[in-house]
């Protein structure tokens, strides 16, 4: 006889934080973050086990399927592979004026033009020799730029591009990031953009939040997250990234090991295994996600009171008493 | 002798239903004994190809069409498959990108390097083997217990060290890593690069990285060699290319690149894509993209043209 135990993965836990209109804000982690999953539940594509996700207050979710198909039509995905995002059977011109047909009112006979015009719009000029050819014939940043033109074809309010950037060619990269950057500008979008890239979510967002293992472990304004990151993690990304230019050389510290399963996630804090300035309360408790200032929020015990005090012992390399936890440090 | 490797007018095409593609046009460059290469480029630029060429993996429809390659003073493309076979894994050695494809998942981690060893030299007794292995092991931050675990136990970086030392097993004076690391995590990566600099300081070995990531090659090169749509553009001291590139790939290339730790960045667009090799523009292939491009770039291909030592660039602008 043969049985299976069903296990389960908590993509995502228990994870808290707010976009405002306008943002672009940035998911940022490695493989297994959640970061993906994430994206698809804000969008209204996969019902969350618990918790609720409020567009202009509005609990998505709880909404009548009349309702959610109406809120769905504003929101679009750009999604990693566009190669994948588009049908090989379908022009170009085509494509872009499927979402036209199904989800918008305009007549059929303004809807070449619309196209024409969409297709000028991501820089796919002269539009008219695009419109009838296939994704075959162009390029990955040409193909990416016809994802970009039928995500806004409709009109949406929120975008969410899911590594946009990741399989194009290095030196397209940069006009696909202009490109959404005009987008959300000119459209007054609010961008969520997926990555693991730091220098591409720095680059492009206002806010970012830093995910681990189906949780946010900071997040914060970009400007001040790489000026002042407060979670080991987040520190650890920032020195592991290697940055274009080779006066940077350094001696990188780089926390031990790799990102556990999913499966089995570590008890109490997910980054404790590995990250240097774990103490006893790490491997016991989960930190909670705690506002360090109005707009940087940690989940870290070292932000605790207790935690202050515990690493300034460390530094001074001496204990209070057994009540008070010990740092110890997790060899590299 | 200072070089260790030593390219001459490589040429290599694939012949495919679309066309020829030429993947690898006239492309000459050196490795010096001890040196880090890095060989950077994006699709189409011909670098793994080139890298594929030094190992003699190039097989039908690619073929080698003219050029040498001088390694330790023999020409490669003169020696027979018995002596290549003595020359891939003892002398060079390469990484791939996919560690995953490249392990046999039924076979133990041990039951790789057992095998591997044995291929080349069957006399050695499997004891020996198996104790250089668990030395080979923990040099890759692996413990030693690993040797009987199977790919599939191991994560995704531990998987890549095991293909990392598996490349060292012979002992090559050379290794060529092909996008080792484009398959990882930040953090793993950083890790992996890290390994990759203490081993080759430990076994004082050269390395040529392959790679699109020039965060990478500013980290691990001495220097850069940047390829464009099967030629070189620019070769250069590290810190030369980034400071004071000459070719204007090059240049918008890093003008191009998000920089996390610059304070506030403009990024330069370049317009247009890599072309289709089987389509490639007339004269230097960079032209329609290029800022600077005059008649002559439209008509006939750049040669490098050397200034300074270890300088060259291939591009009409030096010459005026």
């Amino acid at each position: 006889m043969v049985s299976r135990t069903t296990q389960y993965v908590k993509a995502v836990d228990d994870v808290t934080f707010e976009i405002e209109k306008g943002d672009v804000f940035g998911l940022v982690g490695e493989s297994g973050s959640g970061k993906t999953t994430t994206g698809k539940i804000t969008a209204g594509l996969l019902k969350p086990t618990a918790g609720h996700v409020l567009i202009d207050g509005a609990d998505i979710y709880s909404l009548g399927r009349k309702k959610l198909r109406a809120l769905r039509r504003k929101f679009q995905f750009v999604f990693q592979d566009p190669l994948s995002s588009l049908n090989p059977k379908m022009t170009i011109g085509d494509a872009i004026a499927e979402p036209l047909r199904y989800l918008s009112d305009e007549p059929r006979s303004k809807r070449g033009d619309r196209v024409l015009d969409l297709l000028d719009k991501v820089g796919l000029s002269p539009a008219e020799s695009f419109y009838s050819r296939y994704p075959h014939h162009l390029s990955g940043g040409q193909r990416q730029r016809v994802v970009i033109a039928r995500a806004i074809s409709i009109g949406p309010e929120y975008l969410i591009a899911d590594e946009p950037v990741a399989m194009v060619d290095v030196s397209v990269r940069a006009q696909i990031m202009e490109l959404l950057l005009r987008m959300q500008k000119e459209l007054n979008l609010t961008l969520l953009l997926i990555t693991h890239d730091l220098a591409v979510a720095k680059y492009m967002c206002n806010k970012i939040a830093v995910m681990y293992l189906g949780k946010i472990l900071e997040s914060d304004k970009t400007s001040d997250l790489f000026a002042n990151p407060l979670h080991p993690y987040t520190q650890a990304l920032l020195e592991a990234v290697p940055v274009p230019d080779p006066r940077e050389k350094s001696d990188k510290t780089l926390p031990a090991g790799e990102i556990p399963s999913p499966l089995n996630p570590p008890k109490g804090c997910r980054f404790h295994p590995r990250c240097p300035f774990v103490f006893d309360r790490c491997s016991a408790d989960e930190p909670a996600l705690l506002e360090h200032t109005s707009t940087h929020r940690v989940a870290c015990h070292l932000y605790t009171t207790e935690g202050k005090t515990a690493a300034i012992q460390y530094a001074r390399g001496k204990r209070m008493s057994n009540s008070i936890p010990t740092p110890r440090l997790n060899k590299p | 002798m200072e070089e260790l490797l030593d390219i001459r007018s490589l040429s290599v095409e694939y012949r495919t239903l679309e066309g020829s593609a030429n993947a690898v046009q006239n492309v000459s460059i050196e490795l010096r004994k001890g040196e880090t290469l890095g060989l950077v480029g994006e699709s189409g630029s011909g670098k793994s190809t080139l890298g594929l060429a030094v190992m003699g993996l190039i097989r039908p429809p690619g073929e080698i069409t003219s050029g040498e390659i001088f390694f330790e003073g023999n020409d490669l493309r003169k020696v027979n498959a018995e002596g290549l076979r003595n020359v891939r894994g003892k002398k060079i050695a390469m990484i791939f990108q996919d560690p995953m494809t490249s392990l046999n998942p039924v076979k133990k981690i041990g039951s790789h390097f057992i095998e591997y060893i044995h291929a080349h030299d069957p006399n050695i007794p499997k004891k020996k083997v198996i104790s250089q292995t668990r030395t080979i092991l923990k040099d890759l931050g692996i413990s030693p217990s690993r040797i009987d675990d199977y790919p599939h136990q191991f994560s995704g970086g531990m998987r890549q060290r095991v293909m990392i030392g598996l490349g060292l097993a012979l002992s090559p004076s050379l290794i060529i890593a092909d996008e080792p690391t484009t398959a990882l995590d930040v953090i793993v990566e950083a890790q992996i690069l890290k390994l990759l600099r203490e081993l080759k300081t430990k076994y004082s070995l050269s390395l040529i990285l392959i790679t699109h990531n020039m965060g990478i090659v500013a980290e691990m090169a001495d220097r850069v060699a940047v390829m464009y749509a099967g030629r070189i553009a620019e070769v250069g001291q590290t810190t030369e290319i980034f400071e004071n590139a000459k070719h204007p790939y090059t240049q918008a290339l890093l003008k191009s690149i998000p920089n996390m730790r610059a304070e506030s960045q403009v990024l330069s667009t370049i317009p247009g894509s890599p072309p289709d090799l089987t389509d490639l523009p007339t004269g230097c292939a960079f032209n329609p993209r290029c800022p600077y491009a005059f008649d002559k770039c439209k008509k006939e291909i750049p040669m490098p043209v050397r200034n300074g030592k270890d300088s060259e660039a291939a591009c009409f602008l030096l010459e005026r």
